[in-house]
């Protein structure tokens, strides 16, 4: 009990260790579909996809962010540039594995502000370019971090299972900066 | 029973008689030192012998007389006393660094004299030799080797005579003599007109009775392992002048005073240096067992940082780092007055469920038990103690950990716990050690926990553990 205590008291001393991996934030580099010969439907390079990751032990959050490339170096804190913004949900972190995923379609473009306080750009056109069919009630995101990033599938859920779904490997690569913690909205604009 | 009433009152006397302390020093000794008593230390120089001054040929030293064996064999037989005798106290002199250094020295200044002589430059010899002699005196060295230094005190004095200054060439050769007594000049080598002055002045100091040594003797700094407060003895044999007998004489310096004493040296040696060494001893301090340490009162603070964790926490542990500042007053012996005080912030806890950091005032008051072993200061204290958390903001929820709390965004406030300032107060205690660098200057190194037994508000914080790392000065 006592020698629990002082490794305990120990790993307090330690300001960082294995529970904070993989936070931080990661931008898409990758993008293919894995088999399904839909690569087309990957983003193309006039959006640019980050994830803003937050890990805790076990548990993963953190948001998905989409911005419009308008070439050079992105700010990711220019309001102008957002153009989608999605809370991760049910992440869970094991090793330098990472498993969450997102319940609005991440890759639909903006159709606008559909209510107040919603995350969804004003400038995202309608027919901006699509990861995917558009119905995709849930993106589920399969990660692994590696010496150079994070790497593995996000699919495309077209049922509750996840049973029909596209697959698409992808690769996030570290970029440096403060993760955000909050979406731009639409009365903030 | 007037008779009995006498007896009574005898027996009680003498009983109380055997109670008290010795009335002197001799009973003392035969009731036993006790084992920590601190001995004065007795240091005893070779002795002079001067007898061969008498002696018409050239002559190494002389056996000692037996007086002078007993002298010496009394004093070291004197529980009280410690005695380095002549040969541990010559060995002392050669171990001492400087004396290597200076009778390098010395030497090469007494070569370079005894040069200058033989090429007959005369007044540069004599000047070269008298500083020859004043540095093999520095040193001690007329002690460890007095016959070199009489070499040196002899050949200047024929610098100075061949110079045609008979009365400081006389003073060279009493020097020389003086050190070593069976010197002498070699007829057929030496000038007959030195030869005469050479004897004149031993005649002349035979018929004076010699003198004693006049120099003070070797510094007690030069005695290797000897303390400032040791006793040194010189000795000598005068021989005996017409009716006379030889004597054996003692000079030594006690409280600022000189002490001397002589002993005609009488067909019983043994009693002769029993005498005298009686008499010696008399005149010398008892020694005293050491007195206890006083320890005196005095202040230490120590100022440095801290850092405990709370071994009760609604999270898993986590560090609080800080300013501490402790104040520690010896008001008795080993005995102690503790105040210490302590400000310090938080850190997160592994999973970070810990939402803010904590801000903690904690204060002690208590008593404590210190020794002290050299440099090595130990203390352990027990007392009071009352800490101040500030708000502990605490969830298991990691939305809540990533984004702040909103009824509208991920994080539902309910999720969030929050637990505002307490006051805490419960028992404490504590041990360290300080180890002392320089002067009052020390380090200090304290582990301290406390069990709290009331608390104005349930924040789950208790039993803090920790450590203070820091410097201490020493007020007296």
């Amino acid at each position: 009990m006592r020698g629990t205590a002082l490794l305990m008291l120990a790993a307090a001393l330690v300001a960082c260790g294995p529970e904070r991996d993989l936070s931080g934030i990661w931008r898409l580099d990758t993008c293919s579909a894995a088999g399904n010969g839909e690569a087309s439907t990957c983003p193309s390079d006039d959006f640019v996809y980050e994830l803003h990751l937050g890990r805790f032990g076990d548990e993963v959050t953190g948001l998905l962010v989409q911005y419009v490339s308008r070439g050079g170096a992105l700010n990711s804190f220019d309001k102008l540039n957002e153009c989608g913004c999605h809370f991760l949900g049910s992440g869970s972190a094991d090793g330098d594995a990472v498993h969450f995923e997102v319940d609005r379609l991440p890759f639909d473009g903006g159709r606008g502000c559909r209510e107040p306080g919603a995350q969804a750009p004003s400038q995202c056109a309608a027919d901006s370019p699509v990861v995917g069919p558009a119905a995709c009630p849930r993106v589920d995101f399969d990660l692994r971090g590696d010496d150079e990033g994070i790497r593995g599938t996000i699919r495309c859920c077209r049922d509750a299972d996840c049973e029909a779904s596209l697959a698409f490997a992808v690769g996030f690569l570290p970029e440096s900066g403060r993760p955000r913690t909050e979406c731009v909205r639409c009365a903030d604009r | 029973m007037t008779r009995a009433l006498v007896v009574a009152l005898t027996l009680l006397v003498g009983a109380s008689a055997t109670a008290a302390p010795p009335d002197s020093d001799a009973e003392r000794l035969v009731d036993g030192l006790p084992k920590n008593f601190e001995r004065p230390v007795l240091v005893i120089l070779p002795l002079l012998d001067q007898r061969p001054l008498a002696l018409p040929e050239a002559t190494g030293p002389l056996e000692p007389p037996p007086a002078w064996t007993t002298f010496i064999a009394e004093l070291t037989g004197k529980a009280n006393l410690k005695v380095i005798p002549e040969r541990d106290a010559v060995e002392r002199l050669k171990r001492d660094p400087a004396y290597q250094r200076g009778l390098q020295a010395a030497q090469a200044i007494a070569y370079r004299g005894q040069g200058q002589h033989r090429e007959v430059r005369l007044k540069e010899a004599a000047q070269t030799l008298a500083e020859a002699v004043e540095a093999f005196r520095r040193v001690g060295h007329h002690v460890v080797d007095p016959r070199e230094v009489a070499r040196a005190s002899l050949t200047r004095g024929l610098a100075l005579l061949e110079q045609g200054d008979d009365l400081q060439a006389a003073a060279a050769f009493r020097d020389a003599l003086m050190l070593d007594p069976g010197l002498r000049l070699r007829p057929g080598f030496d000038r007959q007109e030195t030869i005469d002055v050479f004897e004149r002045t031993r005649q002349q100091m035979l018929a004076e009775g010699p003198l004693p040594p006049t120099d003070s003797g070797p510094n007690r700094r030069r005695l290797a392992g000897v303390p400032s407060s040791a006793i040194v003895i010189r000795a000598r044999v005068v021989p005996g002048r017409f009716e006379e007998p030889a004597r054996l004489e003692v000079s030594f310096r006690v409280g600022g005073g000189l002490q001397e004493d002589a002993q005609p040296l009488g067909s019983d040696p043994t009693d002769d240096g029993g005498r005298l060494a009686s008499r010696v001893w008399s005149c010398l301090p008892f020694g005293q067992a050491p007195r206890a340490p006083r320890e005196r009162r005095f202040l230490h603070l120590d100022a440095g940082f801290t850092y405990f964790a709370f071994l009760r926490a609604p999270v898993e542990l986590f560090g609080n780092f800080g300013a501490g500042l402790s104040a520690s007053w010896m008001f008795a012996p080993n005995f102690t007055l503790d105040a210490r005080a302590s400000l310090t912030n938080s850190n997160r806890d592994r999973e970070e469920d810990l939402r803010a950091d904590v801000a903690t005032v904690r204060g002690a008051l208590g008593a404590g038990f210190t020794g002290t072993w050299g440099r090595l200061r130990l203390f352990a204290t027990v007392g009071f103690e009352a800490a101040s958390p500030d708000e502990v903001v605490t969830t298991e929820v990691a939305a809540c950990k990533y984004f702040d709390a909103d009824p509208d965004g991920p994080c539902d406030p309910a999720d969030v716990d929050r637990v505002g300032r307490a006051i805490l107060i419960g028992a404490t205690a504590g041990v360290g050690a300080g180890l002392r660098l320089v002067e009052n200057l020390s380090v200090t190194l304290r582990v301290d926990g406390a069990e709290y037994f009331y608390e104005t508000t349930d924040g789950g914080l208790g039993r803090p553990l920790g450590a203070q790392l820091g410097l201490g000065w020493r007020f007296d």
